[in-house]
C-alpha cells in the first residue's frame, strides 16, 4: 500500500551556509517569498486514514442497525462473507486497497464484539488473507480474519461495498467527494438487512501536471 | 563586494538544477521480445531515493517492462507508485525558487502528457489483467481527464459525447460545485454519483476503448456506448472493434503493443530544444489474431505513440517545467546578487552589472541543457482485439500483416463462459519475433 509522504526539507541546509549580512538578508527574503508562494504538494487520492475513519463510522452504524440490535447471543449464527470494495470511482485501487477497508471494518472493536453479543461473524475470504498480510504486515500479521471457514462455509450474508466519486477541478484546485456504500445482504431472502453510506472529501491545490 | 567564491557557488547551484542521468534503452532485447531481460536490466536501475528526479520515470519504465514480461504483480506495484505521484498536485511547485537556494532544484520527472496518459492506462491494463474491470474503468477515466487538466480547460468540448440526453450525467463545467451539480440532476446526488463522469475531448483512443469495454463489463451500458462512440469519433477505423465490444461478442480482450516508442532528442542551438523522433516507424499494418492456426480477425491500430509524441497537445510539459525552473532561478539569482551588492556596497551600477551578468550566465547555462529524460520502453503502437477463445489453453497467436517477423504466442488466455465477463490479456509483439518461440507461428 502507498506510504509516500512528501516533506519539504528546505529548512535544513540554510543553517550550514555562512553568508554576509546583506546576502543573507536577501536569501532569507527570497526563501520566505518562495515558500510563501508555493503550496505543499497534495493529492486527493484516498489515503489509509480515510479508510480507517470510514471503517470506524461504518462499524458503529452496523452495530446499531435494527436488524442487528434485535439479535442476542442465542440467535442463529450469521456468517458474513465480505466481498471486496467495488470501485465505481475514477480512482484506481490496488488489489490490496480493495480489501483494506473491509479488513479494517472486520477488525474494528464494535464489529469484533458482535460475535459474542449478537452471534455475527465477519470473515474475509481465505484467498485474500495472504494479500492483506503481505501488504500491511504490521496490521494483519496476527489477524485471523474471522477464523476458518468450514467446507460448507456456512455463509448466510454478504457485505458489499462500493466506492464512488465526483470530482470538481479548476485551475490549481481539485476536490474529490468520495462515497462508500455498504450493504449487508441476506443470502436466503436476497434482501438487504442493512445499508448505509459514508462520505468524505479530499482537496488539493497545485497543478496536476507539475 | 561580492566574493568570487559566492559567485562560483551561485553558478554551481544553477548548474545543479538540470542534472540529466544517462539512460540505456535495451533496444535489442525489446526488438527480440526478450522481456525478462529487459525487466532485469531496468529493474536494476530503479532508485529508491524519493527525491530523485527519476523516481517516477524509473518506476514507469520498470512497470512497463514487468508487464511485458508477464510479471503482473510487480507491474501493479510499480504503476501504483507512478500513479500516486502523477496524482500529486504541485509536486514540483516548491522546487522552483526556494529549493534552488538550497541546491535542490532538480525537478521530479512527471513526463509529457502522453507519457502520463500511457502510464495511467498501463496501470489500468495491469489491473484488467488481474481481472479488475472496475479499475480499468477508473484508470481509463483518469487517462482521459488528464488531457483536460493539461489543457487548462474546464469544460467539455461541444463535439465530445454528451450522454446526458439518455439519462447520464456529464459535468459540463468543472467550475460547477458539487452541490449545484447534485441539485441540477433529476435524481440528486445519487444520480450524479452513479453516472458521474466527464467525457472530454481527448483523442486518446486507447483510453476511450478501454473505458467503453470496462463500462460494459460492469453493466454500465449507456456509459460504455458513449465512450465507444467517442473512440470511433476520433478514429472511424475503430468502428468494427467498437461494435464487437458493444455487442459483447468476445470473451477475451487482447491489448497488444508493438515496436518501440519514439526517442526524445535534443536539437537546435546548444541542443536546447527537444523533440520526439520515431524509432519504430508508424504504419497501418493490421493485427492478425489466430486461434489454433485459424485467423479469427484483423484489427486496426488503435493508438500511434509516434503521432501522440509529435502532437503539441501531448508533448510540451517538460519544456514548460524546465522553463519555469529557469525563470525561477534567473529571478532568484538576479535579485539576490543585485540586492546584496546594493546593500553592502551602496553601488547601484555594480548591482546592475552583476545582475545582468548572472542573468545572462543563468540563461545560457540552463538553455544549453535540454532535458531528454523520457520513458523509452513504451510500444510504438497499440491494438485492441476482442476475440472469442473457444476453450482453455487454446493456441492464440498474434502477428502483424506484412511484417513476417512480428509475431508472438499470447500464452494462456482465460476463456470465461458467456455471461461471466471477459478477460483482459496484454502482450507485446516483438519487431523481430521471439528469441525463443514456443512453437512455430501459424502460417
Amino acid at each position: 500500500m502507498r506510504g509516500l509522504r512528501w516533506v519539504n526539507r528546505t529548512g535544513r541546509r540554510a543553517a550550514a551556509l555562512r553568508l554576509g549580512p546583506g546576502l543573507g538578508l536577501c536569501l532569507a527574503l527570497a526563501w520566505a517569498l518562495g515558500l510563501g508562494g508555493c503550496a505543499s504538494p497534495g493529492t486527493t487520492r484516498v489515503q489509509i486514514e480515510d479508510y480507517q475513519e470510514i471503517a470506524a463510522k461504518m462499524s458503529l452504524s452496523l452495530r446499531d442497525a435494527p436488524a442487528v440490535v434485535g439479535r442476542s447471543p442465542s440467535s442463529p449464527q450469521w456468517v458474513v462473507s465480505m466481498a471486496g470494495l467495488e470501485n465505481r470511482s475514477t480512482e484506481v485501487l490496488t488489489e490490496a486497497e480493495r480489501w483494506y477497508v473491509l479488513a479494517k471494518v472486520r477488525a474494528a472493536q464494535p464489529i469484533d464484539a458482535l460475535w459474542d453479543d449478537r452471534r455475527i461473524r465477519f470473515v474475509i475470504p481465505p484467498e485474500r488473507r495472504s494479500l492483506l498480510r503481505q501488504s500491511q504486515p504490521e496490521e494483519f500479521a496476527t489477524d485471523d480474519f474471522g477464523g476458518a471457514l468450514g467446507p460448507d462455509r456456512g455463509v448466510t450474508h454478504t457485505l458489499d461495498a462500493t466506492l464512488r466519486t465526483v470530482t470538481r477541478a479548476q485551475d490549481r484546485h481539485r476536490t474529490d467527494l468520495f462515497l462508500i456504500e455498504f450493504q449487508l445482504l441476506d443470502l436466503r431472502s436476497g434482501e438487504p438487512v442493512w445499508l448505509d453510506r459514508f462520505e468524505f472529501k479530499r482537496a488539493a491545490a497545485g497543478f496536476l501536471w507539475d | 563586494m561580492i566574493s568570487r567564491g559566492v559567485l562560483l557557488w551561485l553558478g554551481l547551484s544553477v548548474s545543479a538544477g538540470c542534472v540529466t542521468t544517462s539512460m540505456q534503452t535495451p533496444t535489442v532485447e525489446l526488438h527480440h521480445g526478450a522481456y525478462e531481460r529487459v525487466y532485469d536490466r531496468v529493474g536494476d536501475e530503479v532508485s529508491d531515493d524519493r527525491g530523485s528526479r527519476r523516481y517516477v520515470l524509473d518506476r514507469l519504465r520498470t512497470g512497463v517492462a514487468a508487464l511485458d514480461a508477464g510479471r503482473v504483480g510487480a507491474a501493479e506495484g510499480y504503476f501504483d507508485q507512478v500513479y500516486d505521484l502523477l496524482r500529486t498536485q504541485g509536486l514540483n511547485a516548491d522546487r522552483t525558487v526556494a529549493s534552488v537556494v538550497l541546491t535542490e532544484g532538480v525537478k521530479i520527472w512527471k513526463g509529457e502528457p502522453f507519457e502520463q496518459a500511457l502510464g495511467i492506462a498501463y496501470f489500468g491494463i495491469t489491473r484488467g489483467v488481474q481481472g479488475s474491470w472496475d479499475n480499468v474503468r477508473a484508470a481509463s477515466a483518469a487517462s482521459l481527464f488528464y488531457l483536460r487538466d493539461f489543457a487548462g480547460k474546464s469544460s467539455a468540448s461541444s463535439d465530445a459525447p454528451r450522454p446526458g440526453a439518455d439519462g447520464y450525467w456529464t459535468i459540463q463545467d468543472a467550475s460547477l460545485g458539487l452541490t449545484s451539480a447534485a441539485q441540477d440532476a433529476d435524481g440528486g446526488l445519487d444520480e450524479v454519483m452513479a453516472g458521474g463522469y466527464v467525457a472530454e475531448r481527448s483523442d486518446f483512443t486507447l483510453g476511450y476503448l478501454l473505458h467503453g469495454a470496462a463500462s460494459l463489463q460492469l453493466g454500465e451500458r449507456a456509459e460504455g456506448r458513449a465512450y465507444l462512440a467517442a473512440a470511433t469519433a476520433v478514429d472511424p477505423r475503430l468502428r468494427s472493434v467498437a461494435r464487437t465490444i458493444e455487442r459483447g461478442q468476445y470473451n477475451a480482450l487482447l491489448v497488444v503493443g508493438y515496436g518501440i516508442g519514439p526517442v526524445k532528442q535534443a536539437y537546435g542551438p546548444a541542443e536546447s530544444l527537444t523533440r520526439f523522433a520515431p524509432m519504430t516507424p508508424s504504419g497501418d499494418q493490421m493485427l492478425v489474431v489466430e486461434v489454433d492456426g485459424r485467423e479469427v480477425g484483423r484489427y486496426p491500430v488503435v493508438l500511434d505513440v509516434n503521432r501522440m509524441a509529435s502532437d503539441h497537445r501531448w508533448n510540451s510539459l517538460e519544456d514548460v517545467r524546465q522553463a519555469k525552473a529557469v525563470l525561477g532561478e534567473v529571478a532568484l539569482y538576479t535579485g539576490l546578487v543585485a540586492g546584496a551588492i546594493a546593500i553592502e556596497n551602496r553601488d547601484e551600477n555594480a548591482a546592475i552589472v552583476a545582475g545582468a551578468a548572472l542573468l545572462t550566465s543563468a540563461i545560457m547555462t540552463a538553455s544549453a541543457r535540454a532535458d531528454v529524460a523520457y520513458c523509452d520502453l513504451f510500444p510504438q503502437r497499440f491494438y485492441v482485439a476482442p476475440i472469442t477463445v473457444p476453450y482453455p489453453g487454446a493456441n492464440v497467436w498474434v502477428r502483424l500483416s506484412g511484417l513476417p517477423r512480428a509475431y508472438r504466442e499470447v500464452g494462456v488466455v482465460p476463456n470465461p463462459p458467456p455471461g461471466y465477463g471477459a478477460s483482459l490479456v496484454y502482450t507485446r509483439v516483438p519487431t523481430f519475433g521471439d528469441l525463443a518461440p514456443k512453437k512455430t507461428p501459424a502460417p
